[in-house]
């Protein structure tokens, strides 16, 4: 035992301890990052951009939906903070915006398929799903990846299958949140099929990896 | 902690030396007699390698108990042993836990306190005074000192991520 603390001790190096405000302004820069990504690349929903103009659009999902996807990602980062030292436990208030917003489309999505169908429903799902997925799964998992390397490697979580999930579930997130400034798809299941289906594949990726990588 | 995280090795090695009968007792409590050595030099290895987690403003106890629970985990499920481990547990004196330890980490928890409160709880849990005294000595009712005392330990037991069993 001797032995052990002396070679633990000899050398000791001082260490920064882990703080949150790097993984929040990291989130904020990439977020930034993407946003102008999908502005100049892709280009701007017409509303959006008429909305810089003064003019409030006639609907709201133009911009409650990268709301909607933002406090989807603020949320899971918020448990990612919490989860990353050893002490940290999964709370159900990590998951309430999922749940909520899952809610609320969910039960539109009902709403919708008793008044028109799913053959009606289906029509919304004609235009752009592809890149929606690609986007959404590449630029999570890019984020994903600068994520472990500036901060998801210094922690060390009793919860690594969590901790994976909430991670994948952030960048994925505020991925969605940028694409969102593009795309047009606002009907409730083109929000579930294909950006909670992309969301979800990137969330069920991470916490795999997290459940090998993220292990002390 | 935190003079170790500054680089100081003689605190560091102090820590290590203070926690070592502490982590023996923690071990030997769940894995049904065994002293468990090779899990505490693990949990002492591990302690080094993730010593930035450690957040020097929170207390030491809920963290170095995580570390160790998370160490017996791993263990358990590597060797296929079966032991009792508490989703909520009890951390203290009587794990073996230096007394000096556990006394920073209540100051560190009353200071996160408004300070009439800290200072009734320190009177009356602490240095032992009746409700009567507390009551006498800050000039509040007995009712007021009790809910005060309460609301306090609920806060503290929020802050260390016990939930309340009703007790």
């Amino acid at each position: 035992m001797s032995d052990l603390l002396d070679t633990l001790t000899e050398d000791l190096k001082p260490v920064k301890p882990l703080r949150s405000r790097p993984l929040w302004l990291g989130a904020l820069v990439g977020l930034i990052v993407a946003a102008l990504y999908i502005w100049f690349l892709y280009g701007p929903r017409p509303e959006l951009v008429a909305l810089i103009g003064g003019d409030w659009p006639d609907r709201h999902m133009p911009v409650l939906k990268p709301l909607m996807f933002l406090a989807l990602g603020i949320g899971a980062l918020w448990g990612v903070a919490g989860l990353v030292k050893p002490e940290g436990r999964p709370k159900l208030r990590y998951l309430l915006p999922v749940l909520i917003i899952g809610g609320i489309v969910f039960g539109n999505l009902l709403v919708e398929y008793q008044r028109e169908g799913w053959d009606r429903m289906a029509d919304n799902l004609s235009g752009g799903v592809m890149i929606c997925y690609v986007t959404i799964l590449c630029g999570g998992m890019a984020g994903l990846i600068v994520l472990w390397r500036l901060w998801l490697r210094r922690s060390a979580t009793s919860h690594p299958i969590a901790l994976g999930a909430l991670s994948g579930l952030a960048t994925a997130s505020l991925m969605a949140a940028a694409y969102a400034l593009h795309c047009q798809g606002d009907a409730p299941v083109y929000l579930l099929l294909v950006y909670g289906v992309a969301v979800a594949i990137l969330t069920g990726i991470a916490a795999l990896l997290g459940g090998k990588l993220l292990r002390w | 902690m935190r003079s170790a995280q500054a680089g100081d090795a003689a605190a560091y090695r102090a820590l290590l030396e203070a926690l070592r009968p502490w982590l023996i007792a923690y071990f030997r409590r769940r894995l049904m007699g065994s002293t468990g050595e090779d899990l505490v030099q693990m949990t002492l290895l591990s302690l080094h390698e993730k010593r930035h987690t450690y957040d020097p403003n929170a207390p030491f106890l809920p963290w170095i108990a995580a570390v160790a629970r998370h160490k017996l985990i791993d263990y358990v499920r590597k060797n296929g042993r079966h032991v009792h481990v508490e989703l909520n547990e009890e951390l203290g004196l009587e794990d073996g836990m230096q007394p000096d330890l556990a006394a920073r980490d209540v100051a560190v928890l009353l200071a996160q306190l408004p300070k009439d409160q800290a200072r009734i709880i320190k009177l009356h849990k602490l240095d032992g005074l009746s409700v009567e005294e507390v009551s006498a000595q800050t000039g509040k009712s007995a009712s007021a000192i009790k809910v005060t005392v309460h609301r306090g330990l609920k806060k503290l037991q929020a802050l260390v991520g016990i939930k309340e069993t009703g007790q």
